[in-house]
């Protein structure tokens, strides 16, 4: 990068970091005018302050979104245009160097992981360079059933991959290991591969469980990091796509429209000082393994011990320790699965929200960047905000604050711009390139959807807010969260679902509804804004979470994305192995599933294999015997789930009981 | 898929199995879960009990406990055998054979038990065998790294912040 633009991007930050202080201020002002139109008081001084780090928020948000906008509109490139691999000296992507593609997986849907790794294998390896690029699934699975079907999912992968050995290049290694003990969740899983294997790879790609990346973004991603060695961490925006509930079609279109406007305003702001996300990022090694073990936090409970979002942390310590952490917003070729549900997403919100809390006692610390303490403080404020929303209704009503009036009504109309001007610049920038418009549906289609898209999150704001609420408080108040897997396939959200799910915020917006119509006032009708969604959140999740709401809305033309009308070869392949997989795995009860990798003398010897090539060591005999015993003369409907888990870690039990279930297992055909 | 499944069967008078139809019928079982087609499945089943038949009649013992054990002690020795043969013979090629071999078992039934003379297809399929199950460990060490303390400077900024907004806020409410 030159030095004038370098300075440049400095002047960009100084321009963008006044904007977001002038609109911050000048909202305060207004709102401190309109608080002491009448007098005020301590409180006052509270609902002020509450309402500057809101304010702040949202600043910050449509500044970087319209910087973004102004990115797109003068760029040469159309936002539609692909990366193009072709406009690079092929010499550049000749002898990459050894790179690992790690995919962590926890109690996952098999099928659906490695069908997403094994497309991504397939299509590095059409690139020709594939060659000394190894792909790795890192399990830390503890169910049993679904460790058997992981090491069948694989074992069939593998020998997929082996086809792709008539080639000219031949593949990476393609591999499966499964920790025994799950020391330090996901980061831990990260670290023991680092430990292990780290010394042999020049880099690694992380992906998520249900992540897959086009083969040509992998090889371009290595090309970089070898241009530019400053590079610690490479960042690829993951594209949520594929999913076909309405919840999912709207996050997915979401992410076309204005992602693009606020991906670019982040990259150009951020430049080499960016965040990393936990997945769809390169990541040099050598640095990771030296500067960014995570450490444990001083004392217990929720906010101590683990540090349960890795992501930012180690971010922020690669650029502590003076690399970069880079964006690449132009590359493309970076999907990931959105959550089909509110209750999957929150289930994901509830994780993240005790790893971003978490990070509020790093914000201070001594050496980090600036821009890692504003990440945490930013990551900490997705859910806070949530908290200081509420509270900031319940000081309004307390106060008696009315409907804004008068010279207020200008402050509602800039807070109404800062929230939905970024959606219009979405739009704009759609309007510039017809062939993004024309994969979103169209001039039309696309407007209406970003209304839709506008009602509804306006709706489901306030759900939302009380399960953050919720999380919030019960993380501060020491309560922590399970490591819960993400759930993360197209289903249904049942009456009873529903009903058991938003019980509480029903029953919210119905008292709340009936106080406003016996006891409120004509200023107090805005209110309704906030109680509809509550009211209706029943109805609301059901089609939300409803497949076949979202295939109407893709019948009528609404909430289209570009990976849908051209689908990715990639994702195309995808869907093809995945219903491949899902054939391999289909079993009629979890006991059968146990029987299978007794009773299959390949699966059987492929699983003692990988337990001796973790140096498993079996345990004495005396100690599993019984338990081998029951599943010999009962068979595996009479074991426990951790019966199973004990012989599937013992490779003489298993082995053992594959003689002797052929021997004493009574024929029978399923 | 045909298996098995823990349904009681009859034992024989003398309290153990020795029905050679179920015998026959089990171990075929067993050679397609190898990947053996029929009839080669159920001529090696019969091959098998006929044998054990001849050599252990009226032993008392259990026919297909007996077949089985034989069955498999022959296929691992086959297994053993074409892994012994491999360039770089190893404990964890002899664990992936099995696996490796069933689909191309199907098209080349000739060469169950036999260990030369592999087809071109069966070697590639004992090739893909040779690759390890996990690529060699090339250790490191990652550190876990220390966390620095809050700088006194951080305790006088939001100190002097607090003080700013309260005598703000007071301002304000004079106007």
């Amino acid at each position: 990068m030159s030095n004038t633009l370098a300075s440049g991007h400095v002047w960009v930050r100084l321009v963008v970091a006044s904007l977001i202080a002038v609109t911050t201020a000048v909202g305060v002002y207004m709102f401190a005018g309109f608080l002491w139109s009448d007098g005020g008081s301590l409180l006052d001084v509270l609902l002020l302050s509450i309402f500057a780090a809101l304010y702040l928020w949202l600043a910050i948000a449509f500044w970087l979104a319209t910087l973004g906008l102004i990115l797109c509109l003068f760029s040469k490139k159309p936002i539609s245009a692909p990366f193009r691999a072709d406009a690079i000296d092929a010499h550049e992507y000749e002898n990459l160097p050894a790179t690992a593609v790690v995919m962590p997986i926890y109690n996952e849907e098999p099928a659906s992981a490695f069908s997403g790794l094994l497309a991504t294998c397939e299509s590095v390896q059409k690139t020709s360079h594939g060659q000394g690029i190894d792909f790795f699934v890192l399990s830390d699975t503890t169910d049993s059933d679904i460790w058997v079907a992981e090491e069948l999912a694989w074992a069939t992968a593998r020998r997929a991959v082996t086809k792709l050995d008539s080639s000219t290049v031949k593949p990476g290694g393609f591999y499966y290991r499964r920790r025994q003990n799950n020391v330090g969740l996901k980061s831990g899983n990260i670290r023991d591969f680092c430990e292990r294997w780290g010394g042999g790879y020049k880099y690694m790609i992380i992906l998520d469980a249900d992540s897959v990346m086009d083969g040509w973004t992998i090889v371009e991603m290595i090309r970089r990091m070898e241009k530019d060695e400053r590079i610690g961490i490479l960042q690829v925006p993951p594209v949520p796509v594929s999913r076909q509930t309405l919840f999912a079609r709207i996050q997915q279109f979401v992410a076309g429209i204005y992602g693009t406007a606020y991906i670019r305003g982040f990259a150009f702001w951020s430049q080499g000082s960016g965040n990393y996300w936990g997945h769809n990022a390169i990541i040099r090694m050598k640095p990771f393994i030296d500067h960014c073990g995570l450490p444990r936090l001083p004392g217990r409970g929720p906010l101590g011990g683990e540090i349960t979002s890795h992501d930012f942390v180690e971010a922020a310590f690669m650029l502590r320790a003076g690399w970069e952490v880079r964006l690449a917003g132009d590359l493309g070729g970076s999907y990931e699965e959105p959550p089909t549900t509110i209750v999957d997403f929150v289930t994901r919100s509830r994780r993240w929200c005790q790893g971003n809390l978490q990070h509020l006692r790093l914000v201070a610390l001594h050496g980090f960047h600036t821009a890692s303490r504003f990440y945490f403080g930013m990551g900490a404020m997705a859910y806070l905000s949530s908290l200081l929303w509420l509270l900031f209704i319940v000081l309004t009503l307390i106060t008696g604050i009315n409907a804004p009036h008068g010279e207020a009504m200008g402050l509602l109309w800039m807070t109404l711009a800062l929230l939905f001007l970024p959606k219009v610049w979405g739009y704009l920038v759609l309007l510039r390139d017809r062939e993004a418009m024309r994969v979103h549906g169209g001039a039309g289609k696309a407007a209406l959807s970003v209304f839709l898209e506008a009602v509804i999150s306006a709706l489901t704001a306030p759900i939302f807010m009380l399960f953050n609420v919720r999380f919030v408080i019960a993380i501060l108040s020491g309560r922590g969260v399970r490591w819960d897997p993400q759930h993360r396939s197209d289903g249904a959200v049942t009456v009873s679902d529903a009903a058991r799910t938003y019980t509480m915020h029903t029953a919210v917006g119905v008292i709340a509804l009936v106080l406003l119509i016996l006891v409120g006032s004509p200023g107090h009708w805005w209110l309704l804004a906030i109680i509809a969604g509550l009211v209706v959140s029943i109805p609301l999740a059901m089609s939300l979470g409803s497949v076949r709401v979202g295939m109407k809305m893709r019948d009528l033309g609404l909430f289209l994305g570009p990976e849908e009308i051209e689908p990715p070869s990639v994702l195309a392949r995808q869907q093809v192995l995945r219903g491949e997989m899902q054939q391999v795995l289909r079993f009629s009860s979890r006991a059968d599933i146990f029987r299978r990798v007794v009773l299959d003398a390949g699966l059987n010897d492929i699983h003692v294999a990988l337990l001796a090539a973790q140096e498993i060591s079996p345990g004495p005999w005396e100690k599993i015997e019984s338990i081998a015993q029951v599943a010999l003369h009962g068979g595996p409907e009479h074991l426990t789930r951790r019966d199973r888990l004990t012989l599937l870690s013992d490779g003489n039990a298993i082995a053992w009981l594959h003689r002797q279930a052929w021997k004493h297992w009574p024929v029978g055909v399923h | 898929m045909a298996t098995l499944s823990p349904a009681p069967t009859a034992p024989n008078s003398s309290g153990a199995r020795w029905d050679p139809e179920q015998a026959v019928h089990r171990l075929t079982l067993y050679f397609r879960n190898l990947g053996l087609p029929d009839p080669q499945a159920t001529e090696n089943a019969e091959t098998i009990v006929r044998s054990v038949r001849q050599e252990r009649n009226d032993s008392g013992d259990d026919l297909t406990a007996v077949a089985v054990e034989r069955a498999l002690e022959t296929v691992g020795t086959w297994l053993d055998r074409i892994a012994e043969s491999a360039p770089a013979p190893s404990n964890e090629l002899r664990l992936q054979l099995a696996w490796h071999l069933r689909p191309v078992l199907g098209k080349h039934a000739e060469i169950f038990l036999r260990s030369d003379g592999l087809p071109e297809e069966v070697q590639a399929a004992v090739h893909a065998a040779e690759k390890a199950v996990l690529p060699p460990p090339s250790w490191a060490v990652m550190p876990p790294q220390a966390l620095g303390d809050v700088p006194r400077l951080w305790y006088k900024l939001a100190a002097h912040g607090s003080l700013l907004w309260v005598r703000l806020a007071r301002i304000w409410r004079r106007q």
